[in-house]
C-alpha cells in the first residue's frame, strides 16, 4: 500500500529512508500547505520500499507519497 | 370466581413472545456474533428498569376451537426504562422475525414506538437491526396494488429531534428506512464488522454492475468517515455505552435544561503545559486534544465524529459540572481549516448545541477555509457558508479562546449570534483578513517589483507587518476583550459556564433540527 498526502501543497521533507521499518502513525513526511507544515503518517506499520516523490516537488491531494511493504 | 384463566392466558402469550422468532432464527441471528433485542435492551438500561409496552403484539394463529396454536410476536420490542435513573424510550428491531423487515411488524405499534418518546417528552434509543419500510416486492401480490411511498408518522419522528435526544444505533444490515432511522438522530453509532448501513442492499446494487459485499458497500469504514453515522464501536456493548454516555449531557427534553453535575475537578485548576502548548513557529503543528482533554473537568470530554471532518474537534463535555458543547481545531490536518466536511460536522455540533440550550466553548486555530482545487470541487464555500450560519444562528453563549490563527471568513466562527459570548486570547493568537506571507505579494507588488532586491524587501514589508500582529496591539484597541495566561484557561471557562448556566433558554429552536 502507499502512503499518500493528505492536502495538495509542497513536499518539504522525508522523514524516513527507503527500507526503514516504521509503526503505524510514524511520521514519514512533511508536507507545506495553507502555510502549515503538516505531518502525513503511515497508516499502518510496514517497511519503507520506495519513494515516489522528490523533496520540494508539488503533491496533489492523494498523491502517493512512498510505497509500504510488509 | 376469578380472572385467573385470562391471567395464564396472558401469561402464555408473553412467555411465547420472549422467544422471538423461534430457537433456529435466534441461534442463527446469534451464531452472527449478535445479540438478541431483548438481550440489547437488558444490556442498555438499568438493571430491571424495562417496563415493556405491546409485550403480546404479534401474530397469534388460532385452531378451529378458538384457542391458540401459535404466537409470531412483531419484530418491535419497545416501552420505557431507565438510563443512569432516567426515563427513556428504547424501541429495538427483532431481526429474528422476518428480518425486522416492516412487514413483520403491526403498523400501530410501530407507530406508538417511534412516537412516544416525543409525546412523554423522554429521550429515545432506538436499536436498529432491519431492512426497509417496504419489506419484500411479494408484498406487492399479497396486496393485489401498490401504494405511495409514504410513513406517515415520520413527519413526527423527524419532528421529535426538536423535541428530545435521539440516538440510534445500527446493530446489523440496515437498508431504506432502517438505514434512514439510523441517520434520523442526534448521535448514531454502528458496531464494525456486524453493522452495515446502505439505501439498498448487495442484492440490489448488483443490478447496477456493482458486486460488492455488504461491508464493502456500507460497512463502518465508509460511514464513520463520511459522516452519515457519528461514530463506530468494537462491539454491541460499546455502543450501548456511548448511547448512555451521550445522554448523559443532556436534558430530557428541549422543554428542560440539562443538569449540572457534582465534580472533584477545581476550577482553578491551572496547567502548566499550556504556556508552552503551542509552538513559537506559526507553521509547526501541536496536538490540540490533551489541551481540550486538560481545560475540561477531568474525564468529561466525549469526543464524537473523531473520523471525518478531521480538522475540527467536535464533542460534549463538563465544565464545573455544567455539560457544554465543544469545538477545537486540529492543525494535523489541513492546518485547521475548515473543509466541506469539517463545515458539515461542526454545523451538526452547533445544532445540538442550541437545540439543547449546550453552552460553546470554540478553541479557535482556523486559517482560514481550505484553498485549492480540490476545495473548491468539494463545495468548501457552500457548506463554509452554512457553517457560518449555523454558528451566527446559534443564541446559546459562547465562548472562543484564541488560541493562534483566526483569518478570513472561516474567523468568523469565533463568535457566534449571541450577545453573551465571550473571547480570551492566547499570546500565540494571530488574526486577521488575510494572513501576511501570501498577502503582501499581492498589496505591495508594484513596491517589490521596484526595489533593487525584490526578495530583501518583500522579507523586510513582512517582518514590519508581523510586528503589527501581534494580539497585544488589537487588545490595545480593545479589537478583543482579553488576552490570558494560558496556563489559567479553565477559570475562565469554569466561569463562563456559571454565567451561562442562568441565560440557557429552555424551548423548542427556532429551527427544525435537520439531522
Amino acid at each position: 500500500m502507499n502512503v499518500t498526502s493528505p492536502i495538495a501543497g509542497q513536499l518539504i521533507s522525508r522523514l524516513v529512508a527507503e527500507g526503514d521499518s516504521v509503526a503505524a502513525d510514524t511520521e514519514v513526511a512533511i508536507v507545506e500547505a495553507m502555510k502549515m507544515h503538516i505531518p502525513v503518517s503511515a497508516e499502518r506499520a510496514g517497511r519503507v520500499g520506495k519513494w515516489l516523490v522528490e523533496e520540494k516537488a508539488m503533491v496533489a491531494e492523494g498523491q502517493a507519497l512512498l510505497t509500504l511493504e510488509g | 370466581m376469578s380472572w385467573k384463566d385470562e391471567l395464564d392466558d396472558l401469561e402464555r402469550r408473553r412467555r411465547l413472545a420472549l422467544e422471538l422468532g423461534g430457537p433456529d432464527k435466534v441461534a442463527r441471528h446469534k451464531s452472527a456474533g449478535k445479540l438478541t433485542v431483548r438481550e440489547r435492551i437488558a444490556a442498555l438500561v438499568d438493571a430491571g428498569s424495562f417496563e415493556e409496552i405491546g409485550s403480546v403484539a404479534g401474530f397469534p394463529e388460532y385452531d378451529e376451537a378458538g384457542n391458540l396454536a401459535a404466537f409470531t410476536p412483531a419484530n418491535v420490542v419497545c416501552g420505557r426504562a431507565r438510563i443512569d435513573g432516567r426515563t427513556v424510550f428504547v424501541t429495538g428491531d427483532d431481526f429474528t422475525v422476518r428480518g425486522g423487515a416492516n412487514d413483520g411488524g403491526l403498523r400501530e405499534k410501530f407507530q406508538y414506538a417511534e412516537t412516544a418518546a416525543k409525546r412523554w417528552r423522554m429521550p429515545l434509543v432506538r436499536l436498529v437491526d432491519g431492512t426497509g419500510g417496504g419489506g419484500s416486492v411479494r408484498h406487492l401480490e399479497t396486496m393485489g396494488r401498490t401504494y405511495l411511498p409514504d410513513v406517515p408518522q415520520f413527519t413526527e419522528v423527524l419532528d421529535a429531534l426538536s423535541e428530545i435526544p435521539v440516538v440510534a444505533l445500527g446493530l446489523g444490515s440496515v437498508a431504506g428506512m432502517g438505514a434512514a432511522r439510523v441517520c434520523a438522530s442526534h448521535y448514531s453509532v454502528m458496531v464494525r464488522g456486524t453493522s452495515q448501513l446502505f439505501a439498498a442492499g448487495p442484492p440490489v446494487v448488483a443490478r447496477t454492475g456493482q458486486e460488492l459485499t455488504k461491508e464493502e458497500l456500507g460497512g463502518t469504514h465508509i460511514h464513520v468517515r463520511n459522516g452519515t453515522v457519528d461514530d463506530e464501536a468494537a462491539s454491541e456493548e460499546e455502543a450501548f455505552a456511548r448511547a448512555r454516555r451521550f445522554l448523559s449531557y443532556l436534558p430530557s427534553s428541549v422543554h428542560e435544561l440539562a443538569a449540572r453535575q457534582p465534580t472533584n475537578d477545581r476550577p482553578d485548576r491551572a496547567d502548566e503545559s499550556l504556556l508552552s502548548a503551542i509552538p513559537r513557529d506559526a507553521r509547526k503543528v501541536y496536538r490540540m486534544r490533551p489541551i481540550v482533554e486538560t481545560l475540561v473537568d477531568a474525564g468529561t470530554f466525549f469526543e464524537i465524529g473523531k473520523g471525518w471532518g478531521k480538522s475540527v474537534i467536535a464533542g460534549l463535555a463538563r465544565l464545573d459540572g455544567w455539560p457544554v458543547a465543544v469545538l477545537a481545531s486540529d492543525p494535523y490536518h489541513y492546518g485547521g481549516a475548515w473543509t466541506a466536511d469539517s463545515s458539515r460536522k461542526a454545523i451538526r455540533m452547533i445544532d445540538l448545541a442550541q437545540t439543547f440550550q449546550l453552552p460553546v466553548v470554540h478553541l479557535v486555530d482556523i486559517p482560514g477555509f481550505l484553498i485549492g482545487k480540490e476545495a473548491e470541487a468539494s463545495g468548501v464555500m457552500r457548506f463554509g457558508t452554512q457553517a457560518l450560519a449555523a454558528v451566527r444562528q446559534s443564541t446559546v453563549p459562547w465562548c472562543a479562546i484564541m488560541v493562534r490563527k483566526a483569518f478570513g471568513m472561516a474567523g468568523l466562527t469565533q463568535r457566534n449570534g449571541s450577545e453573551a459570548f465571550l473571547r480570551y486570547a492566547w499570546p500565540s493568537a494571530q488574526w486577521g483578513s488575510l494572513p501576511i506571507a501570501g498577502g503582501v505579494e499581492a498589496a505591495y507588488r508594484a513596491v517589490i517589483e521596484a526595489a533593487p532586491d525584490p526578495a530583501a524587501k518583500r522579507a523586510e514589508i513582512e517582518s514590519k507587518l508581523e510586528a503589527l500582529q501581534s494580539p497585544l496591539r488589537t487588545a490595545e484597541a480593545f479589537g478583543v476583550e482579553e488576552i490570558i495566561d494560558p496556563r489559567t484557561t479553565r477559570s475562565y471557562l469554569c466561569r463562563f459556564a456559571s454565567l451561562a448556566a442562568p441565560l440557557r433558554q429552555p424551548g423548542r429552536p427556532h429551527f427544525g433540527y435537520r439531522p
